[in-house]
């Protein structure tokens, strides 16, 4: 069965993160390291309101880029080894 | 000589970046002739702020550190500007890299004739592998404007700026960067070049006849000349029914329903008005 779209860019997301375990993230007073991001991408149902928010609005503008943008969504399929 | 204020704490690893961003925005400034007020590179206070603000009524004001809904932290514990303050803002240019900032303080500062808001209205995210992309970003705005453009093209270019920087990103496969890029580049906003958005109705049509000056057009009616009018038409609406009111026979006529009926709408207003200053003044509190 076919990955659906945020299912294709979490996975990708997530090998990302494992390439890169010493990068961060920063937002607002927050600060994450690629992997702990990662793991909160498909894992939101538990967390705190705010994070929540934060998670959902980063997935929606990956899978608006997912959508709009060839190149970002043939890297991503890529990564995630669907293409 | 242009004077700016200029406030960048330092206290956490976020605001340890920041920080060092604006260094370049000192420098842009020093390069333009302004004399920079710094306070900087430590946790500022609330009264040092103040202080500055005041003693330099019409300076830009720029502010790079954490921010909230209705306020710019100094430190973790201690708000600078809030919407107790907000009027400080007002006749200056404010150019902040700060969270969610221009959600609520930013328009409250807007209401007060701030002349420009630049700020986030969600967070403002970054990673370490693209420092000086994010870098560039948040300080682009104030750059261009220092070379004269308005705030209007400032807007624009930044936000074309962030659609390149995040195609750059997605082709060195920093994804997580491209996308938090494209999330900041949709949170800018600048008060000025646009209208913050509104949810009352009478404003919305406001802004629609009038463009900008409807946005402030509770402002305009609450002006002391304007209730001076209202109330002077209204006492002579009364001389001029009173005296009409002598003339005719005593049976109850349209003009006692006229003035009847402008009574109530006179009175109205004015509820409506002293309603529209309660709210507003418990929403400060």
């Amino acid at each position: 069965m076919p990955l659906k779209e945020s299912e294709i860019l979490i996975k990708a997301f997530k090998l990302e993160a494992q390439r890169k375990p010493y990068e961060r993230i920063f937002i607002g007073f927050k600060t994450y390291t690629y992997k702990e991001f990662a793991s909160l991408l498909d894992n939101h149902q538990k967390l705190d309101k705010e994070t929540k928010k934060l998670i959902q609005s980063f997935l929606n503008q990956a899978l608006k880029m997912f959508r709009e943008n060839e190149e970002f969504r043939n890297r991503m399929k890529m990564l995630a080894g669907v293409k | 000589m242009a004077v700016a204020v200029l406030v960048a704490p330092s206290f956490d690893d976020a605001s340890r970046y920041s920080y060092e961003w604006s260094r370049e925005i000192r420098q842009k400034l020093e390069e333009k002739g302004f004399n920079v007020i710094d306070i900087s590179g430590r946790e500022v206070s609330r009264s040092e702020v103040e202080e500055a603000l005041k003693q330099n009524p019409n300076a830009l004001f720029v502010f790079y550190n954490h921010g909230s809904r209705d306020c710019l932290w100094g430190s973790r514990t201690e708000k600078v500007v809030n919407l107790n303050n907000v009027k400080l803002l007002s006749n200056r240019e404010v150019y902040t890299l700060a969270c969610l900032s221009a959600e609520k303080l930013g328009v409250q500062a807007y209401k007060n004739n701030c002349l420009a808001y630049w700020g986030y209205t969600r967070e403002f995210a970054f990673s370490t592998e693209a420092i000086e992309d994010f870098k560039k970003f948040a300080n682009h705005g104030l750059i261009v404007k220092l070379e004269g453009k308005s705030w209007d093209e400032c807007l624009k270019l930044t936000k074309e700026l962030a659609e390149k920087l995040a195609n750059k990103l997605v082709g060195e496969g920093k994804y997580f960067s491209a996308v938090l890029m494209k999330e900041d580049a949709e949170a800018l906003v600048c008060y000025n070049a646009e209208m913050p958005e509104t949810k009352c109705p009478f404003r919305k049509v406001a802004v629609k006849l009038l463009g900008k000056k409807g946005w402030h057009l509770r402002d305009y009616l609450k002006k002391e000349y304007f209730e001076y009018v209202s109330e002077a038409t209204y006492v002579i609406s009364l001389i001029i029914y009173v005296a009409a009111r002598i003339q005719l026979p005593l049976n109850f006529s349209n003009i006692d329903i006229a003035f009847i009926l402008m009574t109530i709408s006179f009175l109205v207003a004015r509820a409506y008005n002293e309603y529209l200053e309660w709210v507003l003044n418990k929403w400060k509190k």
